[in-house]
């Protein structure tokens, strides 16, 4: 392709791929008549998609689709299975980590009030739990009046 | 008040409507499958995968589907989301597995004997020799070794050209869906396809004056 014919280019390959408008479609055909090196490059492409053809696969037979079918839903129940394994484990891992956030708590603060127990079984249920009880606001046990000083006499 | 049994979870603590939102994300993914499978699996085949791998690249697919199901947003169509997903995915599973296991064999081109990797439905194994001397013409067999060469030049592509040929003309897909499957702008498919054509006739010529 010569160079004044560089920029029938993109609308060359629209008009070749059907991308092109109809009047796009009608310069290019009028060009195409004229110019031997753009007959040349549609032609040359021509080769190449009936070349590409070549591979156009079969349709898969319903033995391949159904052996397809049959391994997506083993995968399926495997991956389902791994998942809530790895929950169970992250799930436990939390509850472990509140136990001992919950016994420093209670350290600091004296007494922490454990009103009711916290059903959390998913790694955003045990998140959202925890955020719960830090947000819980801090009650204090009334300290025990201070006992004089025995004055030793 | 009668409980519905189809309420009721493995687990115990999915309320009905978080069951029945399970229910319905396993079907939607029962009619994908059931829709695509056939689909991805020929794009598989034209991207040069065998059909062993293009089987374990289905599977790879769906599986991922299945873990991003959730991050479908719908902006683009459900069925450009999945051919975007089975690119990247088969890209990958190729790149694990094509290059290293299958180099193109310039010995079996000259003889003409099936590729294993060449994705067409022909025959193959010991009877194929026999078969093709009794069952095909002249003609038919050079299509055959044709089809052969077409696939190792195509295996030479590097994979945004094979990609943007075979969505193009094996796919038969617009610029503007494989622009959307591929996330690129439209003006790179087009380049990307232009350059594909003459890289591939490239590839192509040299391949036959070697042989
Ligand atoms: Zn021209």
């Amino acid at each position: 392709m010569n160079d004044p014919c560089k920029k029938w280019l993109p609308r060359l390959m629209a008009w070749f791929d059907d991308e092109a408008s109809e009047l796009d479609a009608k310069e290019v055909r009028a060009h195409l008549l004229d110019c031997a090196p753009c007959r040349a490059a549609v032609q040359s492409w021509r080769e190449l998609r009936l070349d590409l053809s070549l591979l156009q696969p079969d349709e898969p037979t319903e033995e391949v689709l159904e052996r397809m079918a049959w391994r997506f839903e083993e995968g399926l129940a495997d991956e389902i299975h791994s998942t809530s394994t790895a929950l169970r484990w992250w799930g436990r891992l939390a509850a472990a980590l509140m136990i001992g956030l919950g016994g420093l708590l209670i350290a600091e603060r004296t007494v922490m009030p454990l009103a009711g127990t916290v059903e959390a079984s998913t790694p955003r249920e045990i998140e959202e739990a925890v955020q719960e009880i830090l947000q819980r606001p801090v009650e204090l046990m009334p300290l025990a009046p201070e006992r004089p000083v025995p004055s030793g006499r | 008040m009668q409980p519905n049994p189809d309420d009721r979870s493995d687990c115990g603590a999915a309320s009905g409507a978080g069951a029945r939102a399970n229910r319905a994300g396993a079907q939607r993914l029962d009619d994908l499958f059931r829709e695509y499978s056939g689909k991805i699996y020929g794009l598989a085949l034209r991207l040069g995968l065998d059909r062993q791998e293009a089987e374990d690249g289905v599977q790879e697919v769906f599986l991922k589907v299945q873990r991003r199901i959730g991050t479908f947003r719908g902006e683009a169509a459900l069925s450009t989301w999945l051919y975007r997903v089975a690119i990247n995915t088969l890209r990958d599973h190729r790149r694990k597995t094509v290059r290293q296991t299958r180099p193109v064999s310039f010995s079996l081109l000259a003889s003409g004997r099936p590729d294993d990797g060449d994705g067409s439905a022909s025959p193959s194994g010991p009877d194929f020799e026999d078969e093709r001397r009794d069952a095909q013409s002249a003609e038919m067999a050079e299509v055959h070794e044709r089809s052969i060469l077409v696939r190792a030049a195509m295996n030479q592509l590097s994979p945004k050209f094979r990609e943007a040929l075979v969505l193009r003309e094996l796919e038969g897909m617009t610029y503007r869906d494989i622009a959307r499957v591929l996330d690129v702008a439209q003006g790179t498919v087009e380049s990307r396809i232009h350059r594909g054509r003459v890289k591939l006739a490239q590839i192509l010529k040299s391949i036959q004056e070697a042989l």
